[in-house]
């Protein structure tokens, strides 16, 4: 094989760096149910350094059939679920430590403890599994205390849920699909300038150096002619902006040999528009990651040099300094490239000056990645689920329904804000009846299942009527012709045909998109959900 | 799911007040109690219904999906036992489907093991089907997965026929063309030109790329095909030459010059083999010193790799979600105990989480699954081989196409004997061969089993 390390195609997306955080980082799953076992299969394979898996279960025979992490020996005695799930796990992958707790009664745990031993010389990340909605309020709360991230991923017959909940986030490495360069035509570093004066006038040029002229250069000249003949503005309403498309066309000498020319036209508005930098917008940012206590030191030192830097260079950002492919003679695209870097360079040993010599440990590596990100730099809070399930938060739900409601494809029965509606119905009456509606109470001399689940639905009907009382959503459109449509109990009757049903492959979707997120969150790349 | 209860009724007591109540964990409902459920969703109430969903008769307190109709009838194939693949089996063991079996060409390497967790260490360098085959067998004693180590199209078109369901989860575009027409090409009509639904074999189609991957159903016939949305797949595109060889820029050229130019001149008898870590780094030094001689930075061992194998960067997260969104797909097309997906999801996971579900339409003209004859306005003086060129080259991008008319035969690609008589013809222009307006059948490897109309205009 061309290389001998097994992780090659995922440190194509997260690199070096996040591989070794995730190897820097404990998972403890609570609770070993299908859903659980999928994320932390997920979490294993990647190689998180360690596991824990905590479960009150013993394997049963019902486990072994939608659980593909659990085995049931008939001729055995019965096996703790934590540890048959633990060692199914562990095998997966030589690389990752681990251990299992079999408790008596999740109900009966030490949260705080249990929290504390496993975060005490490692991060750690805990997920949630097919939890009953007491115990995980209780699980929540107790690691938005102790600052611990937790991923809440959950199967419920067809449907499925994944919540995040961790402490502030500064999303310094969105790592976004596409992205504009950075080329500064319109604020020209003095290298740049230098360079494109040095170039002299294009009609000047012998052809074959005309037709490899980086388009930059292009762009960067004859934006300046443009301002010499426009009382020194650069293109700006729609019909001016058209123009100088024409103008860049009509200067080049054969316009269908010259790709050069081609470039310039496709990337004329790097010519009059710059990304750029809201300092009002790092200043929100800095108060948000200074507010909550849970932020880390580098956050904010780079946040401060930022500003610094912003201040210093009349709101400019440094310098990306990364050039795409553009058709060029080597040499030119070269030096070109040369000089961007260098700028770049310039402006990183200016930022570090600012990051000063505080207490703070910060690697050169630290200050490149915050650089590379300038431009898309956020701070993601995420509301705790306590606060979650106690607030009303009318306004934001009322307008994703709206939304949903406007979009002509989209099925309304379809919405998932009204799966996640009803699904806060079904743990309003676990609260009440400590069991998920449609779970029949079977007579061990009658095993038909026959209409008792459908004693339920009544009940459920009546919970999801509360939700929507409680969430002030009785008014709004969608809600009344689904959820609450009289004589409707769609939801209701599919939600208590469920009873809670453990269903594989729904175990393993949300279980990729928990483990996905708990990627995001252990490597701090790419955009976490919130939440 | 049925609860045991305790002697003393339970209560609405909070748990956490006094002593804790003792709570059996009330058994989850399964996929028998789906199946047994009537639903307000099932398939007919959907916009694409299957059938009309009939709940089983009461579930005797049997935990065993082994003799649940239809799951344990179903015979479903998986095309691919990679990224995809290994998790496609896990979901069908796991949602009482025994009947399985899987095909794959290809042997296991150590960069499949942070995802195609079917294997370890020690299957290095043995078959996948066979590898993944055995490991589901042994932890799931139910199933019986049969492993076919070969190509797709080593099969004859009665191995996919009797098949209930076809999954794949493969990797490149021609073997998605390949078994998409020869499943399509499956479809008989009766009398009225209908299709005759028994022959319709539906095919759930997966495919990722790091974060981001996408689930279809095609219902041959029916709904659009893979054949519909060739658009959306363009030919790669290679550097341009002139940049390789002249004005390289970036390193990705000098890696591209290195073993598109430098290794036939070196090794004229050698293909490059990418799976040998000598031939690799040949290429990369190779590489590493043009890019020295152009002062360009970045020319790495890992760049080198992924630019010459094509890698596209792969996680298990991404796979699970897709193979599992797959399954469930065929899950409900086999028991109609919920809506179908009508017909394309897209998953996207690398910026938040977000999902995008909709109809891809059929292609009027699609050349497998409408039966549309196409027009081409040419030149009469073109030549038959222009015409063939056209047609690989063209929108159509087939591999290697035979034409023939309603009364003779204008040049067949196989066997060898039929393309040497017809050899000839190639050279002759169109005017000498047809007349303006005259229908043409071609058929292609690409495209097994299917005839496309053509009908020729001079301009």
């Amino acid at each position: 094989m061309a290389t001998t390390d097994k992780y090659d195609r995922q440190l194509r997306l997260w690199g070096a760096k996040g591989q070794k955080a995730l190897g820097d980082t404990t998972v403890l799953l609570i609770r070993a149910t299908a859903a659980g076992t999928e994320t932390l299969k997920n979490l294993v394979l990647p190689g998180v350094g360690n596991i824990v898996v905590v479960d009150d279960a013993i394997v049963t025979e019902e486990d072994a059939a939608s659980n593909f992490f659990v085995i049931f020996d008939a001729k055995q005695p019965a096996k703790p679920r934590a540890e048959v799930a633990f060692e199914l796990l562990q095998e997966l992958n030589p690389d990752v430590q681990g251990s299992y707790q079999h408790v008596d009664s999740l109900q009966r745990v030490n949260y705080e403890e249990l929290l504390a031993t496993h975060s005490a010389n490692t991060n750690l990340l805990v997920i949630c599994a097919d939890m009953e909605p007491a115990l995980l309020m209780e699980i929540s709360s107790k690691c938005a205390a102790a600052s611990i991230a937790m991923v809440q991923v959950q199967s419920y017959g067809m449907i499925g849920l994944v919540r995040t909940q961790a402490p502030p986030l500064a999303i310094f490495d969105p790592k976004p699909a596409s992205t504009t360069p950075d080329l500064r035509l319109v604020t020209p570093f003095p290298a740049l300038v230098e360079y494109c004066n040095s170039i002299g006038d294009l009609e000047a040029l012998a052809d074959h150096e005309h037709s490899h002229v980086p388009y930059p250069v292009i762009l960067y000249k004859l934006s300046q002619q443009y301002k010499a003949e426009h009382n020194d503005q650069l293109p700006s309403t729609y019909q001016e902006k058209q123009d100088f498309r024409a103008y860049i066309k009509d200067n080049s000498r054969k316009w269908d040999m010259e790709v050069n020319y081609h470039e310039a036209q496709n990337n004329a508005y790097l010519a009059y528009s710059e990304k750029t930098v809201d300092s009002s917008h790092v200043e929100s940012l800095l108060q948000q990651a200074t507010a909550s206590s849970m932020s880390s030191p580098t956050t904010i030192t780079l946040l401060q040099a930022l500003l610094q830097f912003l201040n210093a260079h009349n709101g400019q950002a440094p310098l990306q300094g990364t050039l795409p492919d553009m058709t060029a003679s080597t040499a030119t695209y070269v030096h070109l490239q040369q000089l961007y870097h260098d700028q770049a360079q310039r402006d990183l040993a200016e930022l570090t000056v600012y990051c000063g010599t505080t207490t703070v440990t910060m690697t050169d590596e630290d200050i490149r990645g915050f650089c590379a990100n300038v431009f898309d730099l956020e701070i993601v809070v995420m509301r705790s689920l306590q606060d979650e399930y106690d607030a009303t938060m009318p306004q934001e739900i009322v307008e994703d329904l709206q939304c949903a409601t406007g979009d002509p494809y989209e099925i309304p029965e379809q919405t998932p804000l009204l799966w996640y509606l009803g699904l806060r119905a079904c743990y309003l009456f676990h609260l009440d009846r400590q069991r998920y509606p449609g779970m029949v109470l079977v007579d061990s001399s009658d095993s038909s299942d026959a209409a008792d689940w459908e004693q339920d639905v009544d009940l459920l009907q009546q919970k999801i009527q509360q939700v929507c009382l409680d969430l002030q959503l009785t008014n709004c459109d969608l809600i009344q012709t689904t959820l609450l449509a009289a004589n409707n109990r769609k939801f209701a009757l599919e939600l208590a045909r469920y009873a809670n049903a453990e269903i594989h492959t729904i175990a393993s979707v949300v279980g990729g998109v928990a483990s996905q997120e708990a990627v995001k969150l252990i490597t701090g790349q790419y955009v976490p959900l919130n939440n | 799911m049925s609860t045991k209860r305790t002697a003393s009724e339970m209560t609405n007591g909070d748990p956490n007040e006094g002593e804790p109540m003792e709570i059996d964990h009330p058994k989850r409902g399964s996929l028998l109690t789906l199946l047994s459920r009537p639903s307000p969703f099932a398939s007919e109430s959907g916009a694409l219904p299957m059938g009309e969903f009939e709940p089983m008769v009461a579930v005797a307190p049997t935990t065993s999906l082994a003799n649940v109709e239809p799951l344990a009838a179903a015979k479903v194939l998986v095309v691919g036992s990679g990224g995809l693949g290994c998790e496609l089996l896990k979901d069908l063991a796991m949602s009482g489907i025994s009947s399985v079996e899987v095909i794959d060409l290809d042997t296991i390497d150590v960069t499949n093991l942070n995802r195609q967790f079917l294997f370890r260490q020690t299957d290095v360098g043995s078959s996948k089907a066979k590898c993944a085959a055995a490991f589901i067998n042994k932890r799931c004693p139910w199933m019986t997965v049969v492993a076919h180590h070969g190509t797709i199209q080593d099969k004859p078109p009665s191995f996919y026929a009797s098949f209930n369901c076809i999954i794949s989860g493969l990797d490149n575009v021609e073997a998605r063309r390949w078994l998409n027409a020869t499943v399509c090409g499956l479809v008989q009509f009766d009398e009225d030109g209908d299709p005759d639904p028994t022959t319709i074999i539906p095919i759930i189609d997966g495919g990722t790329e790091g974060f981001s991957g996408q689930a279809r159903v095609i219902l041959p016939r029916i709904t659009s095909c893979f054949e519909c949305s060739l658009d959306a797949f363009p030919p790669q595109r290679s550097f341009p030459l002139c940049t390789i060889a002249e004005t390289p820029r970036r390193p990705e050229h000098c890696i591209a010059y290195a073993s598109i130019l430098q290794w036939p001149k070196e090794f004229p008898e050698k293909k490059l083999d990418t799976d040998s870590p000598d031939d690799m780094k040949w290429v990369y030094e190779k590489a590493l010193e043009r890019s020295k001689q152009y002062n360009i930075p970045g020319v790495t061992y890992m760049l080198t790799m992924g630019v010459i194998k094509n890698i596209i960067p792969a996680v298990a997260s991404t796979n699970a979600i897709v193979s599992a969104a797959c399954v469930n797909e065929a899950l409900k097309l086999l028991t109609f105990c919920s809506q179908t997906l009508n017909t394309y999801m897209m998953y996207m996971g690398s910026s938040g989480v977000y999902s995008h579900t909709f109809v891809y339409e059929k292609k009027d003209d699609c050349p497998v699954c409408t039966s549309t004859v196409r027009t081409m306005k040419l030149s009469r003086h073109l030549s038959l081989n222009q015409l063939l060129q056209e047609l690989k080259n063209g929108d159509l991008r087939l591999q290697s196409p035979s034409l023939t008319t309603a009364t003779k035969t204008l040049y067949m690609q196989k066997p060898p004997a039929l393309e040497k008589a017809t050899r000839a013809n190639l050279d002759k222009t169109l005017a000498v061969l047809l007349e303006s307006g005259e229908e043409l059948t071609v058929t292609d490897s690409m495209l097994e089993n299917i005839n496309l109309s053509l009908r020729i205009e001079f301009e």
